[in-house]
């Protein structure tokens, strides 16, 4: 355990510190779809490594779900981004919050309910897309620290990131339905598929 | 039981709902005050909102024009002025700004320079010099009334400073670009910015606006 901390310490302090992290930085695509999710992910590995209570859904779960959602929304705003790379205070504070979202949605997700799983899925996705649709077609830049086509580029890149996340999870749905079918599951535990795998969640 | 049953739900509530509307709540503030109240979301629209309601004073600039006059821009007060600015290395959105200033000096050419002029300020006076101002006035058919000028001295923080009082943001790249703001302002004969056009692709809103005002 000594050694999976001192490895994800290393991990974070090697993503937060130049040179990876200006060269993160360096590019829009990069720094949005790169360093971000890589915090996050990284805040659900040290989720992972220090033994921490798993929310309920119903009181501090769903505090950590509007968390992350408030968080997503603010580090994607165009002046957010701006003053993430002009500013290297504002830039640690971006790298502390997403790797609170990754450990938060580790804490949280698990315990919630197919259909708010759903929700956050769905709002996350025409968030990204959203986004996506402005940074791709705008004539003019929105960023002041990236060209219009460092931008354009992120805009289509996030697009199709968002198609493929769309396909996984309507693969995974659709799969989900099947099993239900084919194990002749009664529409209560379609309706609360938490209820069937929660051996499965720790 | 009644009451204990109601008691206990509304604690139920208080301890299950309160947590996640405070956490809402905090994060609509914070968002609140970093876009100025859901309105500025980019630099350049903080920035603008940042320097103050309309009307409000220009501040003045020193210039080179085309023509290699050195002037202050606040010398064409007494007539309707249509500012921006731009860099003729721009390789995005200065092309269109140009092209709608192009437009509005076919619409307006009559009421020019009598009434108003059209003025295009370079961040750029290294490489847009006088010569080059002029070829690139001259491929536009050497309008009268448009003024193509340049800052006289290289971009610093006291001219920072005035551009950010009028709301136009800029910041000079590594690679020799500028990243600025696209909008385009109208003084009226005093002086005063009384209305800012957002981005390029504006020229009909412009024309309309300045056939108004005229």
């Amino acid at each position: 355990m000594m050694l999976q901390r001192a490895c994800w310490v290393i991990c974070v302090a090697v993503t937060v510190c130049p040179p990876v992290d200006s060269f993160l930085d360096g590019s829009m695509s990069r720094h949005m779809l790169l360093q971000m999710p890589l915090l996050v992910v990284l805040g659900c590995a040290g989720g992972l490594i220090w033994p921490l209570p798993r929310l309920q859904f119903a009181s501090l779960g769903l505090s950590a779900i509007i968390f992350a959602m408030g968080s997503m929304v603010f580090w994607m705003l165009p002046r957010s981004l701006d003053a993430a790379v002009t500013n290297t205070w504002v830039d640690q504070v971006m790298h502390l919050n997403m790797l609170t979202v990754g450990c938060f949605l580790l804490l949280s997700l698990p315990r919630m309910p197919f259909q708010a799983k759903m929700v956050f899925g769905i709002y996350s996705l025409a968030m990204a897309l959203t986004a996506g649709v402005v940074y791709m077609t705008a004539v003019v830049p929105v960023c002041t620290t990236y060209s219009l086509q460092h931008q354009n580029e992120a805009g289509a890149l996030l697009l199709w990131l968002c198609g493929a996340i769309f396909i996984v999870l309507l693969g995974r749905g659709a799969f989900l339905l099947s099993a239900f079918s084919d194990t002749g599951a009664d529409e209560s535990q379609m309706n609360h598929p938490t209820l069937v795998h929660s051996s499965d969640s720790r | 039981m009644v009451l204990k049953g109601k008691y206990g739900k509304l604690r139920l509530l208080r301890t299950r709902l309160f947590p996640p509307l405070l956490i809402l709540a905090a994060w609509l503030g914070v968002l609140s005050w970093w876009t100025s109240g859901f309105s500025a979301f980019t630099t350049f629209s903080h920035t603008l909102k940042a320097a103050g309601d309309l009307p409000r004073a220009a501040p003045s600039f020193h210039i080179r024009d085309q023509f290699g006059v050195l002037r202050e821009t606040d010398t064409f007060n007494g007539r309707h002025v249509m500012l921006q600015f731009s860099y003729l290395s721009c390789g995005d959105v200065c092309p269109l700004s140009m092209a709608d200033y192009h437009q509005m000096h076919r619409a307006l050419s009559s009421r020019m320079p009598s009434e108003l002029i059209l003025l295009t300020v370079s961040f750029d006076p290294a490489r847009d010099t006088t010569e080059r101002l002029f070829d690139t006035w001259s491929h536009h058919g050497q309008p009268a009334g448009w003024y193509l000028a340049a800052l006289s001295s290289p971009l610093d923080d006291r001219i920072k400073e005035d551009l950010s009082r009028l709301g136009v943001w800029v910041s000079s790249q590594k690679d020799s670009r500028f990243n600025h703001s696209a909008q385009a302002f109208l003084l009226d004969p005093e002086g005063q910015v009384v209305q800012v056009f957002e981005g390029p692709g504006n020229s009909d809103r412009m024309i309309a606006a300045l056939e108004q005002r005229l």
